[in-house]
């Protein structure tokens, strides 16, 4: 657990932010907004940034802007990556999409629902099944919880994964009802074994056949279960609903939001309860939540910042936003599995574990290779230029101030000034930018957010 | 650097060097060395090299390659590519271009005039044998030309190490009267319009002598080197000719893995097994670049005797050589047609001989397993001995009937075309096992989720058909279609043909081409071994099938937006345009093996 957080008083942490004092509104903190609540941001937007309020910045993201013709660019060539039929073909259509897209939050947030309902093509071996899922968490992904659980408990590739494509009266499935209350809901410990059983009884009859979700009236178990005091003759939606009910429910979810977008470990109860409260009165609607957690003061504290280890898709198509590039994303998307983040590849049910688990001596040494392969590659293009035209056209020419420059976009918190000294001397070198970022990817204070 | 004379024009202007050398009082070694002067410039590049050499390359007629290329239609449509445009944007390019128009500027004239002028002989690059030294001859038009280029050269070296506060890297020697010039580890001299640039002494002074003297054992007067001359004498002059001594190469020890006995790759064995055992003892071999505006072609020319391959490569090109590739069935669908000599089981039998040992193990084990799927027959000294040595291999574009079946990825056809030894004999053994396939592949696919495939069996215009079709989903929803609808497995036998497709559409467009092509289902004998032939116009429609994925796949790799990824891909497709077809063949001609590649574009 961040000890620290037990000091800090619940309610200025969920405060709406008020830039000023020793807390101004600058490219710093909007570097940090964009790099959690989406994949990064180059030198334009953050100075487009600095000109709107947080709150505005803050309301676009939750809000989203009109992304028709982007989506519908996205569905012609997810589909035909889905064509070939092999799983493995899809990553790089998703870092596409997370490198382009104009809504940054909701595609993050597709990502956190894809290492929250962990389902894997190494099982789910068809496409589209995982096409549909993950379209289905970025249709809610800001929306209701509530029916996204709905959702994905009809989710066929959630079914198959857990091994409930069938599920019959006489012999309920526990699978899918154990990870609804342990993994998506509840947490470990917050129900009892008879939960489970009584849970898988109401999902009886809940079957996949081709591909599709369908009911099985004849397995459907109709009689009356009791799960958490409650009894009723309950379907599969009725189970949902009791478990959503749960006040645990609202607590390990906020949990699970805090700990991706503000910072690895644990927070105390009484950081999580005031919005687990909100979550509950908003009905389970993740907006408004998400608009308090990014708007608040201690998102924006210093407390916050570089207390998150960049997940190699962070690492990656963070470098690719911050410097406007375009690279080979199947290149990208195979390097990301080797850091050990494959996409649609979770290494198991319960997704991702993130933090301290994303590094180790190995990953370290294949962060650094791979940002020198992204930056020296010779199909990748900066602003659709070369990297010293690109760089020069963003003010980084002279060797201190742009490279400091480059940390502010890319660095949370400052460095030490061993490692500044050492940078200043490459890039004093000159026609070596490529160097100095490769050299600022690979420092300590680079891996985390 | 020119002869020691004080004009540079010593071929046009022999009276006036006489003159000169009179006031010496040496007018017999002035008519000596104006007539050594005169048979120097008459002198070939090939008798100016000694019979030493072991690799020639000549460009005859390099203005003629420059026009060609510089003016090919094609080159405009690279242009438009973006890759195309960013090579020529670097800074590297730009600082090129500015040392190019200082060049032009101190010659006072066009890099491509000043090119032209100066190769207008004729460009030879040799390798020598002894010396292991490598020369380059250039013939210029005249001597002026090529004495002022000379001088530039010198000059804008010199002001360059001046520049850098370097000493003056040239160093002047001379020998026989021939002033020659040294840079780092380069030699050249000028010697009336011919540039000789070397990297040894040796070599330099060898060919210095030669177009002093004549040379007493020049590379033009070696047999094979004339042998091989006489073989690409006939038809067009080419553009680009080498000669290589494959003898001194193998006794060099060079490219060891070439001439070396087995092979650990089964396909290169079978695409050019019997190339490489005429390699490993042919002498000499020789090739050459023919060009005009509509067609590029390639030939490599070696000599053959049939001993020279071994019985275990008998499957190549036949017991005697004489192994044609007769099979010619055609489609208008079709994007690449391979038709060969091929004994696959004198191939599959040899194979302890042809292959390493980690190769063989592989045979062996494959041999076991395919001899159950045929029922006990042994694949290779019965099923594969069911075939004659001809056969030939069919890519060609597949259309659909139905949009509701019709892939996302829209895959070619495939079809292997043999002639069986023993038809009557031999069909029901092969309906049977495609049967037994089919269901194999049913019951693994389901297991894997895959729709079912459906057995039929029909006859149409007499020829027997056994087909298989992918049975679609029963649902009323807009799903895509897998990418396994792009097969419907299907056998035909026709005549003494037997057909084998991935699509029962070219297998009838094949079993239709084979009743149109006379009474044994194969046109009048070839004579080449190996043909190949590319259709580029149906490759084009082929990969404009697959617009979007081509289009996807550009956005991924390179992060272009959709507009700019089709107007790359809608380049390339354009590129392609230009190009009609490609074509290979490998023919036994007497005692000559020729290889052919040939590229037809469009007028």
């Amino acid at each position: 657990m961040n000890s620290k957080f037990h000091e800090i008083d619940p309610r200025w942490a969920w405060r709406r932010y008020e830039p000023g004092g020793e807390s101004p509104w600058n490219k710093r903190r909007a570097a940090h907004l964009f790099r959690r609540a989406g994949f990064g941001a180059d030198t334009a937007l953050l100075n487009e940034a600095i000109s709107s309020s947080p709150e505005e910045l803050i309301e676009q993201l939750v809000v989203g802007v009109d992304s028709s013709a982007f989506t519908g660019q996205m569905n012609q060539m997810m589909r035909t990556l889905a064509a070939g039929n092999n799983p493995r073909n899809l990553a790089s259509g998703w870092l596409y999409r997370m490198r382009y897209t104009p809504n940054p939050l909701h595609e993050k947030m597709a990502l956190f629902w894809h290492g929250h309902f962990a389902t894997s093509g190494a099982k789910v071996e068809q496409p589209e099944l995982l096409l549909n899922q993950n379209e289905l968490f970025r249709r809610h992904a800001l929306g209701n919880f509530g029916q996204l659980v709905l959702a994905i408990a009809r989710d066929p590739a959630m079914l198959l994964y857990l091994d409930s494509a069938t599920n019959r009266k006489s012999h309920p499935n526990e699978n899918f009802a154990r990870e609804l209350l342990e993994l998506f809901c509840l947490g470990l410990g917050a129900y009892s074994e008879r939960d489970i059983q009584e849970l898988a009884r109401c999902f009886t009859g809940w079957e996949v056949n081709q591909g599709k979700f369908r009911f099985n009236h004849y397995q459907a178990d109709t009689g009356v279960k009791s799960i958490f005091a409650e009894h009723g003759g309950f379907t599969g939606d009725d189970g949902v609903r009791v478990v959503l009910e749960q006040p645990a429910t609202s607590r390990f979810i906020v949990r699970k939001l805090l700990r991706f977008f503000v910072a690895d470990g644990d927070f105390p109860e009484a950081l999580v309860e005031p919005l687990a409260a909100q979550f509950r009165a908003d009905g389970l609607q993740l907006a408004g939540v998400m608009r308090t957690i990014l708007g608040s003061e201690l998102f924006f504290s210093e407390q916050v910042a570089g207390q998150k280890v960049r997940s190699p898709v962070e690492f990656g198509i963070g470098l690719l936003c911050g410097l406007d590039a375009t690279a080979n994303l199947n290149m990208l998307a195979e390097e990301l599995g080797a850091l050990g983040q494959s996409l649609y590849f979770p290494p198991n049910v319960k997704g991702w574990d993130g933090g301290k688990s994303w590094i180790n001596s190995a990953t370290i040494l294949g962060r650094g290779n791979l940002a020198r392969r992204l930056l020296t590659n010779s199909e990748t293009r900066f602003g659709g230029r070369k990297l010293p035209e690109y760089l020069a056209g963003q003010g980084v020419v002279e060797a201190e101030a742009g490279l400091n420059r480059l940390l502010e976009l890319f660095v949370a918190i400052p460095i030490p000034d061993s490692s500044h000294a050492r940078l200043l001397e490459l890039a004093r070198r000159g026609d070596a930018w490529a160097d100095v970022l490769h050299a600022i990817t690979v420092l300590p204070e680079f891996q985390l957010s | 650097m020119s002869a020691r004379t004080e004009s540079p024009c010593i071929d046009r202007f022999p009276g006036e060097i006489m003159s000169r050398l009179n006031v010496f009082g040496s007018p017999l070694l002035g008519i000596l060395a104006a007539l050594a002067t005169a048979a120097g410039e008459e002198r070939k590049a090939a008798d100016l090299l000694p019979s030493t050499t072991v690799i020639y390359s000549e460009l005859p007629a390099p203005p003629r390659v420059f026009d060609l290329v510089l003016e090919h239609p094609l080159r405009r449509r690279l242009e438009a590519l973006d890759d195309y445009k960013k090579a020529f944007e670097t800074p590297q390019y730009a600082h090129f271009q500015f040392g190019l128009s200082m060049v032009e500027q101190q010659l006072g004239m066009k890099w491509r005039e000043a090119l032209n002028g100066l190769t207008e002989g004729g460009v030879h690059i040799a390798i020598d044998g002894p010396t292991l030294g490598t020369v380059m001859l250039a013939k210029a038009r005249d001597a002026a030309m090529l004495e002022k280029a000379k001088e530039t050269l010198l000059r804008l070296v010199r002001e360059d190490a001046s520049r850098k506060g370097e000493s003056d890297p040239i160093r002047a020697v001379e020998y026989r009267g021939v002033q020659a010039y040294r840079i780092q580890d380069s030699r050249f001299a000028t010697v009336g319009s011919w540039l000789v640039v070397t990297n040894k002494d040796d070599l330099g002074k060898s060919i210095l002598d030669a177009w002093l003297d004549g040379g007493k054992s020049p590379l033009s007067k070696d047999a094979d080197f004339v042998s091989s001359r006489r073989e690409t004498a006939s038809g067009d002059a080419p553009l680009f000719w080498t000669f290589v001594r494959l003898r001194a190469l193998r006794d060099a020890g060079i490219a060891k893995e070439l001439f070396r006995g087995k092979t650990d790759n089964p396909l290169a064995e079978l695409l050019a097994g019997g190339i490489m055992s005429t390699l490993r003892n042919a002498p000499y071999a020789s090739s050459a670049v023919y060009g005009t505006r509509d067609r590029v072609r390639w030939t490599l020319n070696l000599p053959y005797q049939p001993e020279w391959v071994p019985e275990s490569r008998h499957f190549y090109l036949g017991p005697t050589g004489e192994g044609t590739a007769s099979l010619t069935l055609s489609t208008p669908s079709s994007i690449l047609s391979l038709s060969t000599y091929r004994d696959l089981s004198g191939l599959w039998n040899s194979s302890s001989d042809l292959f390493e040992a980690d190769v063989n193990a592989k045979i062996a084990q494959a041999n076991s397993q395919l001899t159950t799927l045929f029922a006990g027959r042994d694949f290779g000294l019965d099923v594969l001995a069911s075939f004659r040595p001809e056969m030939q291999l069919v890519i060609a574009r597949q259309t659909f009937e139905s949009p509701e079946l019709t892939p996302e990825i829209k895959l070619p056809s495939l079809a292997l075309v043999f002639r069986l030894k023993d038809p009557e004999k031999t069909l029901r053994q092969w309906k049977v096992t495609f049967q037994s396939l089919i269901g194999f592949l049913n019951v693994v696919g389901s297991m894997n989720g895959q729709p079912p495939l459906e057995l039929n069996m029909e006859t149409v215009d007499g020829v027997q058909f056994v087909t298989a079709a992918y049975v679609p989903k029963e649902s009323k929803e807009s799903e895509p279609v897998p990418i396994n609808f792009n097969a419907s497995p299907s056998v035909c036998f026709i005549k003494d043909l037997f057909i084998v497709s991935t699509t029962r559409q070219l297998a009838q467009e094949l079993a239709r081409s084979a009743r149109a092509s006379g009474p044994n289902g194969a046109a009048a004998a070839e004579k080449a071994n190996t043909r190949l032939q590319v259709d580029f116009a149906v490759l084009k429609q082929a990969l404009a099938d697959n617009l979007q994925h081509l289009v996807s796949q550009n956005m991924i790799q390179k992060g272009h937006a959709r507009k700019d990824a089709e107007k790359e891909i809608g380049t390339l497709l354009e590129i392609l345009n230009s190009a009609r077809g490609f074509g290979a063949r490998l023919e036994r001609q007497a005692e000559q093996l020729q290889l052919s590649l040939d590229l037809q574009f469009e007028p």
